[in-house]
């Protein structure tokens, strides 16, 4: 579904990605866990097309899609939710998840915004709401939403559960087992390694931009000190270990 | 009775300046440039208005077009001007603007000639009594109409899929492209309806003075940046409300401070005074 060849990408002269490969099979669940500044994030924008790509290439669905526009990626199937939500503020929810579906026929936006609905209630109570002033949970809820509409095969996650509270994060990763059951491919860039751990088929983990291991989450319990160490390595406090990711308040 | 006579001079010009001002915060929340240049669209759009009302006869037939073509200068000078440009400083925008505002006015100066030109037959000029007040009709048709035009724009961002795209493209322009928006045609649309909107405001105040000169862009260029500072940069609302305000202050002000100071310089008086207490803008917030 998704191949990443021996890539490299980064902002200007700054390289933020080195070398990295990465494979991703239909309906596979592929978490990217790594320190801050690791790299997750440049993997993932690069993906959907909005990082630089320095050496490598990134193929989908047997395509090369290195130079493509970010605009051309979603219409393949790309959909991304990007970290810090990033949601249009100023519009709606409804509104939101029109831009959702924009690349996708008038017709099927209606047809979407109704299933969003029936994953997220929550959302459907407040259509006509800004979606700035929504609640932490209700935004990546939005985000999820939002990349939804734009129908995609793959599903790029940017820090799931950053800054929720755990009973949000369960609903949002009940969500996400859902979606992989009926199919979707997922590469998930989370803090929790716990909850990553839950959910993944395949673990690669990222140190300043480079793969530093990867595996199953079955590997990755016998071999759980030595990936907290990694993901202690810029943190230091413990929270990126495998027990007490969720640590977090909204 | 002043008081209402005062009060319905700043509504005119109040409507006129909204009508103006609106496409330059248009194209500054889009592109965080000072598009200093919209003034000469709105000298040009009273120049369109007034030679086509001359050689047709119909000022309904030629405001839409006076409106068009500007809409399409307008795209061109995105295209040309500003777009090599944009990935350089924003001041280096801002000086091509100012530069190309001066050149058009030496343009216009070279092809229409240095003095004002005048309708042929002034339209709208017929007066009637209404609350004690006479009333122009042009100036009924101004309020009326940047009413109904910014009216029926901001029902238009809401209420259609390309509406919505613009206002996503405005607040973030990056995840609007990652979504499948085109940015490139939300830029160009922005600049046909600014600039058709600063050609409306050009026509309307031809017609309210009976006149285009080569330099009428000129207070309106450094007005209309002293409503969208007020309006707090980029939000339309905001630019709304300070149309309004100004006009109603700059009408007040000329018969209580007239004597000191000029009706042009009561704008920028307000401004400073604004800024003082409030310095991101009376409406600015974010
Ligand atoms: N927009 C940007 N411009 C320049 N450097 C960036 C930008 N975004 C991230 N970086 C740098 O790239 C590196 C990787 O960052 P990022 O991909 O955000 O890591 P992660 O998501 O794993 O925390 C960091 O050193 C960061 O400072
Ligand atoms: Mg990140």
């Amino acid at each position: 579904m998704l191949r990443i060849d021996a890539l490299s990408c980064g902002y200007g002269d700054m390289r933020a990605v080195h070398d990295l490969d990465l494979s991703v099979a239909r309906g596979e669940v592929h978490a990217l866990l790594g320190a801050n500044g690791a790299g997750k994030s440049s993997t993932l924008m690069c993906v959907a097309g909005h990082v630089e790509i320095h050496a490598g290439g990134i193929h989908y669905k047997g395509v090369d899609v290195s130079s493509a526009s970010p605009m051309a990626r979603v219409k393949a199937g790309i959909g991304l939710v990007p970290e810090g939500r990033r949601l249009f503020s100023d519009l709606s929810v409804k509104e939101n998840l029109i831009v959702g579906g924009y690349c996708r026929k008038k017709t099927a936006t209606a047809a979407g915004i109704e299933e969003v609905v029936a994953i997220f209630p929550r959302l459907g109570e407040r259509l006509r709401q800004r979606a700035g002033s929504l609640s932490g949970g209700e935004q990546q809820m939005l985000a999820i939403g939002r990349a939804l509409l734009s129908q995609p095969e793959l599903l790029l996650i940017d820090e799931l559960s950053l800054g929720l509270m755990p009973k949000v994060i369960d609903s949002c990763y009940q969500v996400l087992s859902d979606l992989k059951s009926r199919g979707m491919t997922i590469v998930l860039v989370e803090q929790s390694t716990r909850r990553a751990l839950a959910i993944a088929d395949r673990i690669t983990v990222l140190e300043s931009g480079r793969c530093v291991w990867r595996g199953t989450p079955i590997e990755a319990e016998a071999s759980q000190e030595m990936i907290e160490a990694f993901l202690g390595l810029a943190r230091g406090d413990g929270q990126g270990g495998l027990s007490d990711g969720d640590r977090r308040i909204e | 009775m002043l008081f209402l006579e005062l009060f319905a001079q700043g509504l005119i010009y109040g409507c006129m300046y909204a009508t103006i001002a609106v496409g330059l915060t248009l194209v500054y929340s889009l592109l965080r440039i000072l598009h200093v240049a919209h003034a000469g669209l709105f000298a040009l759009g009273g120049y369109l208005g007034l030679l086509l009302t001359n050689a047709t006869g119909s000022l309904i037939l030629a405001l839409p077009l006076a409106a068009a073509a500007v809409g399409v200068v307008g795209m061109a000078i995105y295209r040309f001007c500003y777009e090599p440009i944009l990935h350089r400083p924003p001041y280096v925008a801002l000086i091509a603007s100012i530069g190309l505002f001066i050149a058009l006015e030496e343009i216009f100066r070279l092809i229409f000639g240095p003095y004002g030109l005048t309708y042929a037959q002034a339209p709208l000029q017929e007066t009637f009594a209404m609350g004690g007040m006479t009333i122009r009709r042009v100036e009924i048709v101004i309020v009326v109409g940047s009413v109904l035009i910014l009216g029926i724009l901001s029902w238009l961002s809401r209420h259609t899929r390309l509406g919505v795209a613009w206002r996503a493209t405005v607040d973030d322009p990056q995840m609007a492209a990652s979504f499948g928006i085109s940015v490139l045609k939300v830029r160009y649309l922005n600049f046909f309806i600014g600039s058709a909107l600063a050609a409306v405001a050009g026509v309307f105040i031809s017609l309210l003075s009976n006149l285009v000169e080569p330099t009428m862009g000129g207070v309106p260029s450094y007005k209309a940046l002293a409503i969208i500072v007020l309006g707090g940069l980029g939000n339309v609302t905001g630019t709304l409300c300070a149309s309004l305000l100004l006009g109603v202050t700059e009408a007040f002000g000329t018969i209580y401070i007239g004597n000191f100071m000029d009706r042009d310089a009561i704008a920028f008086a307000f401004m400073i005074v604004v800024l003082m207490v409030r310095p991101q803008g009376l409406f600015g917030g974010r």
